[in-house]
């Protein structure tokens, strides 16, 4: 293989180029600015920080499925249950293992992995509606698990006096604190994610998701990428999942339901998939709307629906179909321009 | 640089490829062709590891790589392109090429999720090269169209772009002027001749002119079995070849 020698043909006409502005990279960098100003302003507000803790942990989870649908392609409506085995594992081993917050979120995370390959591998074989639907069943099952398997779960009673994290011998109490770590560990899967939209895995991820026969035909280890993104994702959404059991305090299973695997899933479509900063407003959107929408609650599904009904039809694309500037919310950088003009610039 | 040998492939009760035995030199421009469901198109994707064969082997650069898999194929230096046109519609043109040539770089993944500086220098090399490749095929102007937006011809040339960046020793080209007018085939024609030489290349054409015109070689699957192999004028005198031809046109009845 030589790679990086030009053809013999057009070296004499090889332009210099002009690196384009990371315009992701960018937006990211607002948001995370804006992440650490919100306690600046709103601290003193324990709604205020709450809001602001799910909205993160939402997000957190947004974006690892964004990792799966978004950047890969196979529809996952599990995700959910990956968050659920993640916010158990940490309670559970923190609790009776006595193994405090950092093995239970440790714990967590490996578990999450070592279940997401070991679901991964078969089901990802399958392709289009059949994953989605051997997803649905794997959601199913888990929750089913978790309400039957009383002596382990507790069944419907679920956890109760789950520990706050300590850092340094600190504990991390609500409010102010608890967000700020949530916003940390958000911002960590941001700096993963966009790291990997810009280097060689992300790319391959992409050309996964745009066409499997061509992405083999360029050597693209189809197979072993899919396996092991969904293992990622399932390690990120686990991650996420102990965060939130250690913040609620008591887990039970009602809360991870085919429900949320589906808003999570409907908040990848919506933002764009694969635009990281889509999916980051999306999940802002879907999370702090329905708080100011209370006065309308009884239509508030409705009007939920509808929008839903109505982006999907004009806005296949999500958020990212909407941008202004085509390349904020676009996974991938926009190509390099000669020096000296010759190229389109970007409007 | 390829040995086909007893190459059969059979899905269910038809038979594709039955016995293709054949080989091609490095430098050469190979042509393959035959009547539509001669077996071209399996032929390919059992070389480039699409599609296992029944039985028979493959060598590619002196090794046997029967049954490996396409992706794995490729990185030991094989480029193809598609019948019916297999682009990534929701990346820019650019973005097409530039997956190409990452997915052959040196540096693997976790040293470019890290950003290290060797693999920014490589990756910047290869923005280089993605350009050139774009300008040999004529796109360079259209590195930011959504690969969707391009006309038919554009995204044939675009596909050959996206086989040519990663630097393949043998590109196997199907039906790369299918679709375009007169002007675009006389640029494709050019270009294959251009980079002979530098590459290998293997072509299933429909269109004589270009296949007469670019091949020193030329192979004649019929009904999956080969029925000729060898220069254009040997090829374009052989019987079996004129009946299978023309016979099947002129003459419908004796030939089964």
């Amino acid at each position: 293989m030589q790679l990086g020698i030009p053809h013999r043909a057009s070296r004499s006409s090889r332009p210099r180029l002009r690196a384009p502005l990371d315009q992701q990279a960018i937006g990211l960098l607002v948001v995370a600015c804006i992440l650490f100003v919100v306690p600046v302003l709103f601290g003193r507000s324990p709604y205020f920080m709450q809001l602001g803790v799910t909205t993160c942990l939402f997000a957190a989870l947004a974006e690892s499925l964004n990792l799966i649908t978004g950047m890969t392609g196979p529809v996952s409506f599990a995700h959910a249950a990956f968050y659920a085995i993640g916010a158990y594992a940490s309670a559970l081993l923190a609790l009776r293992l006595g193994l405090g917050f950092w093995g239970g979120f440790i714990g967590a995370l490996v578990l999450t992995a070592a279940l997401g390959l070991l679901l991964g591998l078969p089901t990802l074989r399958l392709g289009g509606s059949y994953l989605a639907i051997a997803t649905i069943g794997l959601q199913v099952i888990v929750q089913g698990v978790l309400l039957q398997w009383v002596g382990l779960t507790n069944g419907p009673t679920g956890i109760t006096n789950i520990m706050k994290p300590t850092l340094f011998g600190w504990s991390i109490e609500q409010g102010v604190p608890y967000y700020l770590f949530v916003a940390a560990w958000l911002c960590l899967i941001l700096l993963l994610l966009h790291r990997i939209t810009r280097s060689r895995l992300g790319y391959e991820l992409l050309a996964i998701r745009e066409d499997e026969r061509a992405a083999l035909a360029i050597g693209v280890p189809v197979s072993r990428l899919r396996v092991a993104m969904f293992t990622l994702a399932a390690a990120l959404a686990g991650g996420t999942g102990s965060l939130y059991a250690h913040y609620i305090g008591s887990i039970d299973p009602y809360v991870f339901d085919l429900t949320l695997s589906a808003t999570v899933l409907v908040t990848v479509l919506l933002g764009g998939r694969g635009s990281i900063i889509g999916v980051l407003v999306s999940a802002a959107l879907l999370t702090l709307l329905p708080e100011y929408l209370q006065v309308l609650s009884n239509y508030r599904i409705v009007l939920y629906g509808a929008g839903m009904l109505l982006l999907t039809l004009f806005f296949p694309k999500g958020l990212a179909g909407l941008s202004p500037s085509r390349w904020l919310l676009r996974p991938a950088t926009p190509p390099p321009l000669p020096e000296g003009g010759g190229g389109r610039t970007d409007a | 640089m390829l040995e086909v040998t007893g190459l059969s492939k059979h899905f269910g009760g038809v038979q594709a490829l039955q016995d293709v035995t054949f080989s091609i030199a490095a430098g050469e421009v190979a042509g393959l062709i035959g009547p539509n469901g001669a077996g071209k198109t399996t032929c390919f994707n059992v070389i480039a590891g699409a599609l296992s064969p029944s039985s028979g082997t493959v060598r590619f650069r002196g090794g046997q790589i029967t049954g490996w898999s396409a992706d794995r194929i490729s990185h030991l230096g094989l480029g193809r392109t598609f019948q019916n046109i297999a682009i990534f519609p929701e990346l820019t043109v650019w973005d097409n090429v530039y997956a190409a040539a990452l997915t052959h770089m040196r540096s693997g993944y976790l040293a470019g999720i890290a950003g290290l500086s060797h693999v920014r220098r490589e990756q910047r090399a290869l923005e280089d090269r993605v350009w050139t490749t774009l300008e040999l095929v004529g796109l360079s102007g259209d590195g930011h169209l959504m690969s969707s937006q391009l006309p038919y011809g554009h995204q044939r040339r675009l596909e050959i772009a996206r086989a040519l960046v990663t630097s393949p020793q043998l590109v196997l080209l199907d039906e790369p002027t299918a679709g375009m007018n007169a002007q675009e085939t006389a640029n494709v024609m050019d270009l294959i001749r251009m980079l002979r030489g530098e590459h290998t290349f293997l072509v299933i054409e429909h269109d004589m002119r270009v296949v007469m015109g670019i091949c020193d070689h030329i192979i004649v699957l019929d009904n999956g079995r080969k029925i000729a192999d060898g220069s254009p004028s040997q090829v374009q005198q052989d019987e079996g070849v004129i009946k299978a031809y023309l016979g099947g046109e002129l003459i419908d009845e004796p030939v089964g």
